[in-house]
């Protein structure tokens, strides 16, 4: 039997081939390299350096290195491609050669060798920092306390004996404080997102002011600066030896509190408006209404607001207290501000859908001193107008006609005003109409 | 700005031209060589090696270096069955060579079937339709061990195969293995593991009945070329510089490591009906893992070492002695022009990180070393089932009927795995381009039930999705002969339906990226016809024709299937329209083939990941509305000057152009916003890159009586083009030039490849010993002149700057220069 003898031993072999061919080589960990222990120098004393040096860049060859926390780093995009490290009662900016890698709280060694000590815009910094030769990570999430000051204390001059100011790059934080009215008032944005430019804000505190610079690259670029008085907190940058604050966490402003230079009445996050128009094409069925400069809220314990509506492609705003549990529902859609002209007109559409007898949820309103959030103390005037009643038909739109506005305001009013639509009803007591509204015009 | 990290797009069937030799694809893998040596080589198109036609062997063997393709069709309008069994991937519709990659002795009888021709085994393609019948009482009885040495992918090959033939029992059994290998092959940082096995049984129960079995599986490794800009090729002073490796302790090691290994199972019945004809049915079954490494990195900078901003080109303008610097140490300083390991382990081991609410669970801390670099795998693992019957009669008056049917299911698991930490402790599942979107922080999460996910090797991330194929079909083919002429007719009706179902919820799509989605669904069909008269017998003219249609590959129906549910808007049937015309001649000394063909393609999806110049983002680029046109003469022909000379001569000329104005949708990778909609792509014309669509052969051949043979072979390769970069060819790319700007020649021209001749030789000698034991010993040479600056192909990177093209310079691949293969092949 030769031929199964040949067999029986290329069988084997098949096998050896099949388990053989399942292994898969796996590469060993290199001998790692470690970066050398070397003489340790403090930020301070680098700031003594260079002005030893006569304000020239140092460029370091001796192995030395200096220790810090970061306290701000890239991740909100305001920052790029540096970061800033506080130690020893100062602070320093690291210009990094690449992008990443450093985040906040990580207590670092910045091993010296390959960098240099030199200012940008009178700003210091140890510039080409190559986090992957240079950066030793020693432990993560350190919190450094952010020093307490007014905007009075930062804006003196800390200078050391050589013109180089101590108290730069630091982690400051500032009580009281609030974005100036211009910004704060009409919704102005951090900086430019679309056009991707950085912006100077102005921080107050009623008696004077810093700047707070952002970045359009920031990713909280394109939201309204905030509106109110509290603490602020961040990094006191320069630019030639003017202050400018650098937001690292928007988290960490805590700006709700009431201003010391009030947002004139009535208030909405952006500036008055010569004209509105909204046919609600962008929102979402079901969702809450979230429109820019809309405010929409609710007076009662279920906080139902009006929601967007859908009905095939079309989109509208309804108001409905369906499957609330609450003894009555009150939600209010608050249109933007709008700039009196002497004779505004309003124009709508309404439309009733599952409608209740007796039930008539909709109200109409004007007002000039809605103060952006409590809809309670704003003084409301009812606005008489023709909209979809009970005995309209469902699902039949009902045009409002043009309502003249003017009446309803002072003779002679030149302030804004805004127009609040106010669903009421109750689902327990089964008085919960569907009420759509849409193409809002007012001119 | 955060640091831009690197791009997921390796499963894209086609190149992500934002990475060098992103390879899923088998279009610029230049491992095309060993024809006899390699049918696991990545890229040919059904090694004609069999073909008793002379311009299809010769297309095969001569051309197949310089990427040619016949009629300058996809791998995917080839059908290639086992048994009968379809086996072209169902997900990229490309016949999967390397399935049997080293078993050359027992699939080496394949039938070839070119173009539209009629067939008893199945309907075809458009490409024609290669039948591999693996039965072993078909393979010739004996043992036959071969040793082979090259310098191409691999150095060695080691192959033994037994067969028992046909026995008295009633038992035929089959035998084969191999192992091909190179520690390093003809390009530098490139290796080759190869394995294969295979077992085949075939029982004769009576006259009228046999069962077959067969179970093979070719398990390969393999370290990947890249490819690279020019620039590149000329600071190394090295036409086959490959981006792709890098030392680590002193040792070679390539980022891009292919490991594939689907073994298959194939049953079959052989059914004998006598005059009634016969009926084979077969049953296949595969899976296993398909999977490439790849760098991946986050918060770090780009650890390729031909990345743009790292060569000297960057800096010209800028920092002129820091470029001069640069180019020095491209010229020798592997640590500058090749990937730094070592470097990376570094990096990673030092950076201390803590991820905060691990796993979603608040307060769960893991701190370590987070690795900024690692390597991970993509894996395409395919399951397939298949199920093919065919029934064939000879009729009354010179006709005959074939009828089969078909079921082929595949689910393919696409997801990436943690292959290597690179000396980090752990990896956090971020997507980093979110990150910079967003200010939604589960945006970044690529799994929203699992925040913050720590993973480490072996782990899974990423992406995790399967994509289901199932598709049937039927054909019926009737064939007619008269006294002069043969005709026949076919038609092949089929539904294909594909869904994708995701196992993870990212957070850039929370709703659309988990769960069962959208069931895709298409009813397609095929007509053929074609006859053949007989002149004499010695001359022959035929024509055929075929029309058919056929699904999207869902592999590119996608706009993004790593992400979400969503195809590509207007998803529609391809068409298909082909005819050729043929003059045979077949006369004693002389035979020959002369055709004419054309064929259209009209309909295709194409889609490409990429980051965008315009919308500084990573995108998907989709086309609908793609169409081919394909035409040209192949000529074929050998002569028996003398009892002893063989003259051959080769001649293909081909003109394959984009034919239409396809739309384009541009939509962010990450999001569901769309950039831009229906913009039209002006690409009439363009021709169809990436091969010659002119190649040209002579040929002699001596032939002793005394066993043995010597010849030469001259090649000649012309009209190869990049392909087009739609977004070059839009109103959008041009609008701000008016026509004198030399940037909207820069835009819009397609860039030719020079032609080139290269000459291969050949030898084989062979001895007998008893009467029964042969030795034959075979030697080629290929480009025995060494013409290293022919580039077969390339393309034109999708990222490009309108203002300045170069910046994004187009990458090319290079022949191999001159490599030989040399074999013993000892018959028992």
């Amino acid at each position: 039997m030769n031929n199964l003898f040949s067999l029986r031993n290329l069988s084997i072999a098949l096998g050896a081939v099949t388990l053989f061919a399942s292994c898969d080589k796996e590469f060993d960990a290199p001998p790692i390299a470690s970066i050398p222990d070397s003489a340790v120098i403090t930020i301070p004393e680098l700031r003594q350096m260079f002005g030893d040096s006569g304000q020239l860049p140092v460029r370091f060859t001796q192995p030395l290195s200096v220790y810090g926390i970061i306290t701000a780093d890239e991740e909100n995009g305001n920052l790029y491609k540096n970061v800033y490290m506080q130690d020893g009662g100062q602070a320093i900016n690291l210009r990094l050669r690449n992008s990443g890698g450093l985040y906040q709280g990580d207590r670092v060694r910045v091993y010296l060798p390959g960098c240099t000590l030199n200012q940008y815009n009178g700003v210091l910094q140890i510039d080409s920092v190559d986090v992957d030769n240079n950066v030793v990570k020693q432990s993560t999430l350190n919190v450094v306390e952010p020093l307490v000051m007014t905007i009075a204390e930062l804006n003196a001059s800390h200078l050391n004996g050589y013109g180089l100011d101590t108290l730069q790059s630091m982690l400051v934080r500032i009580p009281n404080v609030e974005f100036v009215l211009d910004e704060a008032c009409y919704g102005q944005p951090y900086a430019d997102a679309v056009g991707q430019q950085s912006l100077d804000r102005n921080l107050s505190d009623c008696n004077g002011s810093i700047i707070v610079r952002s970045s359009g690259y920031a990713n909280f670029a394109s939201l309204p600066v905030a509106t109110g008085n509290g603490t602020f907190t961040g990094i006191l940058g320069q630019y030639q030896g003017n202050n400018q604050l650098i937001i690292r966490d928007l988290g960490e402003l805590d700006m709700n509190g009431t201003r010391c230079d009030p947002c004139p009445l009535p208030f909405q996050p952006c500036a008055a408006a010569a004209t509105v128009q909204e046919d609600f094409a962008t929102v979402v069925s079901n969702s809450n209404i979230n429109l820019a400069c809309w405010f929409s809220g609710s007076l009662s314990t279920d906080n139902r607001v009006w929601r967007g509506g859908a009905f095939q492609t079309e989109l509208f705003a309804q108001g409905s207290a369906y499957t609330s549990s609450a003894p009555s529902t009150v939600s209010w859609l608050v249109s933007p501000n709008v700039q009196a002209t002497g004779s505004n007109t309003l124009q709508f559409m309404s439309q009733r859908a599952f409608g209740d007898a007796g039930h008539e949820p909709f109200s109409l309103f004007i007002c000039t001193n809605f103060d952006g959030t409590n809809l309670a103390t704003a003084n409301w005037v009812p606005v008489t107008s023709t909209f979809a009643s009970d005995g309209t038909a469902d699902f039949v739109w009902v045009n409002s006609g043009v309502v003249q506005l003017s009446g309803y305001l002072p003779v002679g009013y030149t302030g804004g005003f805004v127009v609040g639509f106010r669903y009421t009803g109750s689902g327990p007591n089964n008085q919960d109409t569907n009420f759509r509204i849409d193409d809002v015009q007012i001119n | 700005m955060p640091v831009l990290g690197q791009v997921d797009t390796a499963l894209y069937a086609p190149v992500d031209t934002s990475r060098a030799g992103n390879a899923r694809m088998p279009m610029y893998a230049i491992d095309a060589q060993e024809l006899d040596a390699s049918l696991g080589a990545q890229d040919i198109s059904g090694v004609l090696q069999s073909s008793r036609d002379i311009f299809t062997s010769t297309a095969g063997f001569n051309f197949g270096n310089a990427r040619f393709r016949i009629r300058g069709y996809d791998g995917e309008n080839t059908l290639v069955t086992l048994n009968g069994v379809m086996i072209n991937d169902m997900e990229s519709g490309f016949a999967p060579w390397t399935l049997w990659g080293g078993l050359n002795d027992v699939t080496r009888w394949m039938r070839v079937h070119n173009g539209v021709a009629a067939s008893r085994q199945t309907f075809g393609s458009v490409g024609g339709h290669t039948e591999i019948g693996l039965r072993p009482s078909e393979l010739r009885k004996g043992l036959r061990p071969s040793l082979a040495f090259s310098d191409r992918s691999y150095r060695n090959r080691l192959m033994v195969t037994y067969n028992t033939g046909m026995r008295a029992n009633g038992w035929a059994v089959s035998v084969s293995g191999s192992r091909r290998w190179a520690k390093e092959g003809y390009v530098e940082g490139t290796s080759y593991d190869a394995w294969a096995y295979f077992l085949g049984v075939e029982k004769k129960l009576n006259d009228r009945h046999s069962l077959g079995f067969v179970y093979f599986g070719a398990p390969i490794i393999q370290g990947r070329q890249g490819i690279a800009v020019q620039e590149a090729y000329d600071l190394t002073g090295n036409n086959y510089y490959n981006p792709n490796w890098g030392y680590q302790d002193g040792e070679k090691r390539n980022a891009r490591m292919s490991h594939d290994h689907k073994p298959v199972f194939l049953f079959t019945h052989y059914w004998d009906l006598g005059e009634r004809g016969k009926v084979t049915t077969s049953a296949l079954y595969t899976f296993g893992r398909d999977g490439l490494t790849n760098l991946n990195w986050f918060d770090a900078k780009d650890p390729r070492p031909d990345y743009y901003r790292y060569l000297p080109s960057y800096f010209e303008q800028t920092d002129g002695d820091y470029a001069s610097q640069l180019a020095s140490l491209w010229g020798s300083d592997d640590d500058t022009r090749q990937i730094n390991w070592d470097q990376l382990y570094f990096a990673n081991g030092k950076n201390l990180y803590t991820v905060e609410d691990a796993e979603g669970i608040a307060g769960n801390n893991v701190s370590g070393a987070r690795s900024k670099y690692i390597v991970e795998e993509q894996r395409t693992d395919p399951t397939r089932w298949g199920l093919n019957t065919v029934w064939d009669r000879a009729w009354k008056e010179g006709m005959h009927v074939t009828a089969g049917a078909s079921w082929n299911n595949q689910v393919t698991h696409n997801y990436k795995l943690v292959k290597d930490l690179l000396g980090g402790d752990f990896w956090v599942d971020l997507n980093q381009f979110a990150e910079l979107d967003q200010d939604d922080p589960n945006a970044a999460q690529n799994d929203i039930e699992n925040p913050n996910h720590v993973v480490r090797e072996g782990d899974r991330f990423g992406y995790n999705y399967d994509l289901h194929v199932s598709s049937i079909n039927a054909f019926g083919q009737l064939e007619k002969q008269w006294r002069k002429l043969e005709a026949y007719v076919g038609l092949n009706v089929a539904h294909t339906s594909f869904f994708r179902e995701g196992n993870v919820a990212n957070g850039r799509f929370p709703t659309t990226s988990k769960g069962k989605g959208d069931t895709n669904s298409f009813f397609h069909y095929g007509t053929k016809a074609g006859a053949v008269y007989k002149m004499s017998g010695r001359h022959y003219v035929s024509v055929n024709a075929a029309h058919m249609t056929r699904p999207p590959a869902p592999r590119s129906a996608y706009l993004s299937a790593r992400n979400q549910d969503g195809v590509i808007d207007g998803l529609t049937n391809e068409k298909v329209t082909s005819a050729d015309i043929n003059y045979q001649l077949r006369a004693p000394r002389i035979k020959g083939r002369l055709t004419g063909y054309y064929t259209k393609f009209s309909d295709q999806v194409w889609s490409r990941s990429f980051f965008h110049e315009e919308f500084l983002t990573i995108v998907n680029y989709t086309m609908t509305g793609v169409d081919q046109t394909h035409m040209g003469v192949e000529f074929g022909a050998e002569a028996n000057l003398t009892a002893t000379w063989t003259l051959t001569a080769v001649y293909a000329k081909g003109q394959y152009t984009y034919s239409s104005r396809p739309s384009a949708t541009v939509t962010r990778d990450n999001s569901s916003e769309v950039l831009a909609s229906d913009r039209t792509v002006y690409w009439k014309n363009y021709r169809v890159g990436g091969m010659p669509q002119t190649a040209a052969s002579i040929g002699l051949k001596y032939n002793s009586p005394k066993f043995w043979f010597a010849g030469v072979n001259g090649n000649f390769f012309d009209d190869i083009y990049l392909d087009p970069n739609p977004g070059r060819r839009t109103v959008e790319a041009t609008e701000i030039f008016v026509d004198e700007d030399p940037q909207v020649d820069a835009l819009l021209e397609q860039e030719k490849l020079e032609s080139a001749f290269v000459l291969d030789i050949f030898a084989g000698k062979s001895w007998m010993f008893k009467r029964k034991y042969r030795v034959a010993v075979n030697a080629n040479v290929n480009n025995l002149f060494n013409v290293t600056d022919f580039v077969t192909g390339g393309f034109e990177q999708l990222r490009f700057d309108r203002q300045d093209v170069d910046r994004f310079p187009s990458k090319y691949g290079y022949m191999y220069g001159r490599t030989f293969f040399l074999m013993a092949t000892f018959s028992f």
